[in-house]
């Protein structure tokens, strides 16, 4: 990413190591202090902890073959504290939602014309997009999942926008914002769902568990890619006609 | 090899603590991103010798290449003089319910 | 009916209504109004499954603690949704006529999820969870913040996110602690199987330091001023009101069930930056020129009142804080609505200038009275109440340096409040163009302060709501 030519360079305000006055150097070095009597503490403390530290691996894996999925990461995430994800699905919706309320999305007037970025563009995003798909696949016995996919998602869109790809118009109005609200709706109609089906909020009948697990993952990293990427676009889309 | 392990945790820990004082300490901005990008992929080392893949694909993916993708963004943004949404800038006093 | 999943309902259609609001924005008002009252209804439903069956756990997804999430209901958890649910309304109400067209199709989706982070947060029996609420609650905080546009708005949010973010560092790192002490989030084990070690000590105090600087007490209160003063004026409200309330709410759940044998210390100290704060916010509210950053100071000082309830360690302390809590949150927010409206008015919130609102704005004025009122501790109202019993907490501990305290934040109260009023009695050096104000704005903020009255009048009823599950009564136990 080259910095524009013609504007100033940006100096970092605060460097840790400054000739400023006296009065800031005596209130860093005490917060360095602080932060060093902190770090002791803590490493104090965490050497009083009994080793193994108990945790919840017991449980987990008494409980992974009703989970519908074999890796127990994937399980808690997904299935266990599932609201937890819910809620932190939730964040992912705020987030683009508070950037646009800030501004437009810069559209670079000239887009850099570059053709090794041209051709690593070509060459990674189909890739990217597959290794995304088989993130998600694997999540339910391997390391990965749904964020996992999604970022990996989010970088070919990143990439894509880079070298200078923008969607079209026709994308910008409610398709853009259906899928951004498609992850954590799909997962706020399962749960309510499952609610009105007998159970609790969020309980998966253990024969559906691991195909619910997967429509959920599946409409999760679609929105995290989109959102990631249209976090990097910076702004609402151009105002078009409003649907 | 048993002597190798505790060696390279050690080297991973000394190596994130110095990128950490240099991506803070250092003048130039865009000096300062890239050593958070690399303090980003020595994280995610550090979390596969932890035992957490998948926290160390996350933050490989996020950490590493989205945070400092949107870092580089916000950098060229002010330096090519403010951009969009500076327009704004200035204060007010009256509610604005009339934007 | 009485089976209903009143509690799941609570948090999951607030989070439909955000993303509702936010794939149609030009249904964002009705649909907001909508998802308001629903909420109304759902806590009037939750309250009385609570005094039909008693406390409530619900597990989510069927687990239960503590390989699932919990959510608990008692008499506490259930006031502060009754509180949330009719603030909200009465804010969702006002905002229907503040913001325009372009603004709100931002503000709704946000404020939705402002309010679903806060019913999931006075419903979470887990720390993790609490965790992830505090973090929704924060963003849409600072997200609403920075509607306001203009550079004081930007900065104070901006520095309101890294305070919020470093507030929850350390609120995480403590529940990392108890995690890989005890074997279990979830607050009903924990508050079982703690005992004192260093890892409690280390993670009581992480946690307590980062929600003690989310909510903003003295001397940890220094982002409060220019993110409330700066923000839209239902935004100030819901600050002011919940946002702050929620973290100690937080707070008093941990030091009442995991920390309470911490011990005369800790709780000493927070009651001393809790008298602190309410002298300092005093002041500082006497000296300001704008209203806004004068009722911001308020908000500082009114805070500082809860924490007496730490070193006076009782029923009737803790009831007193909770019951002060309701009517600052009925207050506050009808102050922050009528200077709103002033602000639309007349272009400008300096208090010097105010130019006879008495007679242009009556209602305005009427319900800034009132909410002072309440503010000051003047009967009847409901921070009468709160004070009143805060005076027999101290007395009847033998602590009755407290009650001085009391009686000088009072007094600072009565000083501005007056000076306000007084002010918009007099005609302004130069008058200035003015513009009409929608009705529903001028309604809701008079409602908003006579439910502070009420409080006062009424008080009986939320006091029994309160007992229910017997929040207060477990600390000492050890």
């Amino acid at each position: 990413m080259a910095r524009e030519p013609g504007g100033e360079k940006i100096v970092n305000p605060n460097p840790m190591m400054s000739n400023g006055n006296n009065c800031q150097r005596l209130f860093r070095l005490l917060l360095g202090l602080l932060l060093a009597v902190l770090a002791a503490g803590l490493g104090y403390v965490l050497s009083s902890l009994p080793s193994p530290a108990p945790g919840l691996s017991k449980p987990v894996a008494e409980h992974l073959e009703a989970s519908g999925v074999s890796n127990p990461v994937t399980a808690v995430l997904l299935n266990y504290r599932a609201y937890d994800t819910l809620l932190e699905l939730g964040v992912l919706l705020l987030a683009p939602l508070g950037v646009w309320s800030l501004g437009v999305a810069a559209r670079h007037r000239e887009p850099l014309v570059d053709p090794v970025l041209d051709m690593l563009a070509r060459l990674l995003v189909p890739m990217l997009i597959l290794v995304a798909g088989y993130l998600l696949w694997a999540g339910a016995h391997a390391p990965g999942g749904a964020f996992q996919a999604g970022s990996v998602l989010a970088a070919a869109g990143v990439l894509l926008l880079l070298s200078g790809w923008w969607p079209g118009p026709a994308f910008s109005g409610l398709p853009l914002r259906v899928s951004l609200t498609a992850g954590p709706g799909v997962f706020l109609v399962a749960g309510v769902a499952l609610m009105f089906a007998g159970g609790r909020m969020l309980e998966y009948p253990p024969p559906f568990a691991g195909a619910l697990i997967l429509l959920i993952e599946a409409a999760a990293t679609w929105s995290i890619g989109i959102t990631l990427a249209a976090l990097f676009a910076g702004g609402r889309p151009v105002a078009g006609p409003h649907r | 090899m048993s002597l190798l392990q505790p060696v390279f945790d050690i080297v991973l820990g000394l190596a994130l603590l110095w990128l950490a004082w240099r991506a803070v300490a250092s003048p130039d901005l865009f000096r300062g991103i890239v050593l958070f990008i690399a303090f980003g992929l020595v994280m995610a080392l550090v979390w596969v010798r932890l035992d957490a893949p998948d926290i160390a694909l996350a933050e490989a993916a996020i950490g590493g290449g989205l945070t400092g993708a949107l870092l580089l963004a916000t950098l060229a943004r002010l330096e090519s003089g403010g951009g969009a949404g500076t327009g704004r800038g200035k204060d007010r006093e009256s509610e604005p319910n009339d934007e | 009916m009485l089976e209903f999943h009143w509690q799941a309902i609570l948090i999951l259609l607030p989070f439909a209504g955000a993303a509702g609001c936010f794939l149609w924005p030009q249904r964002a008002v009705p649909l907001g109004l909508f998802v308001a009252s629903g909420i109304v209804i759902c806590v009037i439903g939750a309250g009385w499954q609570l005094a039909e069956l008693g406390t409530q756990r619900y597990a989510v997804g069927g687990w239960g603690a503590p390989l699932g999430i919990d959510l608990y209901t008692d008499g506490l958890s259930l006031l502060m949704l009754a509180v949330t649910a009719l603030a909200g309304l009465g804010i969702s109400i006002y905002s229907s006529g503040y913001f325009s067209h372009e603004r709100a199709r931002y503000f709704w989706p946000l404020w939705m999820f402002l309010w679903t982070a806060l019913n999931a947060l006075f419903l979470s029996a887990d720390i993790f969870n609490l965790y992830v609420t505090l973090e929704l609650l924060g963003l849409a905080a600072v997200a609403l913040v920075a509607l306001a546009g203009g550079a004081d708005a930007l900065s104070g949010a901006m520095r309101y996110l890294l305070v919020s973010l470093l507030g929850s560092l350390a609120y995480l790192l403590g529940v990392a602690l108890l995690y890989h002490g005890f074997g279990s989030v979830d607050i009903a084990i924990l508050a079982q199987r703690v005992e004192p070690s260093p890892v409690v000590w280390a993670a009581a105090g992480l946690m307590s330091a980062g929600l003690l600087l989310k909510t903003a007490l003295f001397p940890l209160h220094f982002w409060l001023p220019p993110a409330h003063a700066s923000a839209p004026a239902p935004v100030s409200a819901l600050l002011s009101a919940l946002v702050v309330k929620a973290s100690f709410y937080i707070l008093a759940r941990l030091w009442l069930e995991i920390f309470p044998f911490a011990g005369p210390g800790p709780a000493l100290l927070m009651g001393l930056l809790g008298a602190a704060a309410v002298l300092w916010g005093g002041v500082q509210a006497l000296r300001q020129t704008r209203l806004k950053m004068l009722i911001a100071y308020s908000t500082v000082a009114q805070t500082g009142y809860l924490f007496l309830a730490f070193p006076l360690a009782s029923v009737t302390g803790w009831t007193a804080a909770l019951y002060m809590l309701l009517s600052h949150a009925a207050a506050k927010t009808a102050m922050f609505m009528a200077a709103g409206n002033i602000l639309y008015f007349g272009g400008h919130d300096r208090i010097a200038d105010l130019d006879r609102i008495v007679q242009r704005l009556p209602l305005t004025i009427t319900a800034f009275a009132l909410a002072g009122v309440s503010i000051m501790g003047l009967p009847p109202s409901g921070g009468f109440i709160a004070k009143w019993m805060l005076l027999e907490a101290a007395i009847r501990s033998g602590q009755w340096w407290w009650v001085g305290i009391l009686i000088v934040g009072g007094l600072l109260s009565a000083a501005w409040a007056f000076k306000v009023i007084g002010y918009a009695f007099t005609r302004s050096e130069a008058p200035h163009d003015t513009r009409k104000i929608p009705v529903v704005m001028e309604w809701s903020a008079l409602l908003m302060a006579m439910l502070a009255i009420l409080l006062g009048l009424f008080a009986p009823w939320p006091l029994a709501l309160m007992e229910i599950g017997s929040p207060f009564d477990r600390e000492g136990s050890g």
